[in-house]
């Protein structure tokens, strides 16, 4: 009688949390839609973009090619320490953005070319702050292809994205950028300390964590 | 003859229900009638623009579908989607939305439904929060305090796509249905407000105690009922993981979405919220409000504690605007504290007056309406 009494007990007070929680869980299965696999994919794509802070891009184009390093983290500027991205062109370009658009760092407007090829740099934050802004309201395709001689998705977001990032079939990390008009870069991702360091130097932050001026 | 005089009673039944309840409907329309105006105002003269750009002001009501609005209409178009390193809809509970989409199928646009239900909402809210007050404060406090929540300044939320309403609803049935020991239906509103807001799994606290003070005296089934009822909030609010690793892969989306929000645990995080505080202040007066309301519902969950409001219901109501700050700051404190359903008892009891009382309301319907039309400049 008594174990019949405990079994009542533990079927009530355990069994009605268990059917709520899966009533939870069914009504919102029921409710909203699981996202698509192209989704599902630019998102794995962006998480990988997410864990990067450097980027080596090489641009691709029929005249010549110009490589490109760019770094993103907290320097200072302005006085004030902000989020922003450095990129350096093999040409000895200097370009960065704190959120305010792209400059030039011995002052003048950057050209559009410069714009183009900091673009290209494949920033991987600016990269995946444009994508990802995107992904939840715009229509997303991934197509299975070919890049940088392996076997890669195409991923583009939004519907009228003129952006196309090619990633890796396997670890869906970063491998090429197309700009339909405005080319193509390969990249890779991560840069080594000493590369780092020269993009720093380069932007006059060759003390720890930017003491002067970006 | 019997149905005419069952019709009778009914009509008659009907007719005191009004009665007894016209003056919380009659606060419940004026007050959303000043919101309405306030978001018709910002509409018509396209100011201030805020952190807006036009479109925002494009539809009459558009302010009121702003800010995390546009996530929760977001979140019943698409679904789910964690975006690593950005601000992303996982962060938000899924009952709200799922309820938008019930609403928008009845064919408004979604935004226009969630202004609805919202609505709709509060002044359920306001009816059972009357019926709860009445058990635990008594009829007068009770009524003055459901008025005063109808005009309080923030309480502009509960009529913007927002599931504030919704909470409240689920707070203050909860608190009554357990004091009238209905453990099961009492388990249902736990639930629910567990999946409109995280913090919904905190009504454990209240349950227990009632189901404490109740235990001594309850058979084997009550106690079941009443063990139920206190599980039910966390089991509910559990179900929430397990639909995003069912559906993202991904069981901790939420907390991850969270991070992105600048809204995860530190340890220091209160430390950080109270210098953090003083310095946005310095730097922006908004940083006043938040701050202002949490001090605000504190002192008022004192004055609380001395009318022999259930303590749990207290300590609750005091988490609800201490746990955020361990994100390390007071983003959105003032709108967090509306919830905190004894601190309106702790308002009403202070304001025995006829006239205090009328300048209390007639200030706080003010304020609510300044606060609609700076919605544009500061979020909720």
């Amino acid at each position: 009688m008594r174990a019949l009494g405990r079994f009542r007990f533990v079927a009530t007070a355990a069994g009605i949390p268990l059917c709520i929680a899966a009533l939870g869980v069914g009504l919102d299965a029921a409710a909203f839609d699981r996202p698509s696999a192209s989704v599902s994919l630019a998102a794995g794509a962006l998480r990988e973009l997410a864990g990067l802070h450097a980027m080596r891009g090489s641009e691709i184009s029929a005249r010549r090619s110009v490589s490109s390093i760019c770094v993103q983290g907290d320097f200072r500027h302005d006085g004030r320490i902000t989020g922003g991205a450095l990129v350096l062109l093999g040409d000895g370009t200097r370009l960065y953005d704190f959120g305010h658009g792209v400059r030039n760092y011995d002052g003048r407007l950057p050209t559009p070319v410069q714009r183009r090829r900091f673009q290209l740099a494949g920033c991987p934050l600016l990269l995946g702050d444009r994508l990802g802004s995107r992904l939840m309201k715009g229509v997303t395709a991934a197509r299975p292809t070919r890049a940088d001689g392996g076997w890669a998705y195409g991923v583009r977001v939004g519907r009228s994205s003129a952006l196309e990032l090619f990633v890796t079939r396997s670890t869906l990390r970063p491998l090429a950028l197309r700009l339909p008009g405005a080319g193509w870069s390969d990249l890779e991702p991560g840069a080594d300390r000493v590369a780092i360091a020269e993009v720093r130097r380069a932007f006059g932050l060759a003390r720890p964590e930017g003491r002067r001026r970006a | 003859m019997l149905e005419h005089a069952v019709e009778t009673v009914d009509r008659d039944a009907l007719a005191a229900a009004w009665a007894e309840r016209r003056t919380i409907v009659g606060a419940w329309a004026l007050s959303r009638l000043l919101v309405v105006a306030g978001a018709l105002a910002l509409h018509w003269t396209h100011a201030p623009h805020g952190y807006f750009g036009p479109s925002i002001f494009h539809r009459p009501l558009g302010a009121l579908e702003a800010w995390d609005g546009i996530w929760y209409r977001l979140i019943a178009d698409h679904g789910y989607l964690l975006v690593a390193g950005r601000q992303s809809d996982p962060a938000f509970f899924p009952l709200y939305p799922l309820l938008l989409k019930v609403a928008a199928a009845t064919g408004l646009p979604l935004g226009v439904a969630g202004i609805v239900l919202s609505n709709l909402l509060f002044l359920a809210a306001l009816l059972v929060f009357d019926v709860f007050g009445r058990d635990v404060v008594g009829p007068s406090v009770a009524r003055r305090a459901t008025i005063l929540l109808a005009v309080f300044p923030t309480s502009y939320v509960c009529s913007m796509v927002y599931p504030e309403s919704l909470l409240l609803l689920a707070f203050a049935a909860t608190g009554w249905l357990a004091l009238r020991r209905r453990w099961v239906a009492c388990a249902v509103a736990a639930a629910l407000a567990a999946l409109a807001r995280p913090e919904g799994a905190l009504l454990v606290l209240p349950i227990a105690a009632a189901a404490a003070a109740r235990w001594r005296d309850a058979d084997v089934d009550e106690r079941a009922r009443a063990t139920a009822a206190v599980l039910a909030a966390p089991a509910a609010a559990m179900s929430f993981p397990l639909y995003l690793g069912w559906a993202l892969h991904d069981p901790l989306a939420w907390t991850q979405a969270q991070h992105a929000w600048g809204r995860s645990f530190r340890a220091n995080g209160v430390f950080l919220a109270l210098t953090r505080g003083a310095h946005e202040l310095g730097r922006q007066a908004w940083a006043g409000r938040d701050i202002g309301f949490c001090l605000l519902t504190l002192a008022l969950l004192a004055v609380a504690w001395r009318l022999a409001v259930p303590r749990m219901w207290i300590a609750l109501c005091a988490l609800l605007v201490i746990v955020p700050l361990t994100s390390g700051s007071f983003e959105s404190d003032a709108r967090f504290g509306l919830v905190a359903l004894p601190a309106y008892w702790g308002l009403a009891s202070l304001v025995r007056g006829r006239r205090a009382f009328a300048a209390l309301v007639g200030v706080s319907s003010a304020l609510l309406l300044a606060a609609t039309l700076t919605l544009p400049l500061v979020f909720p």
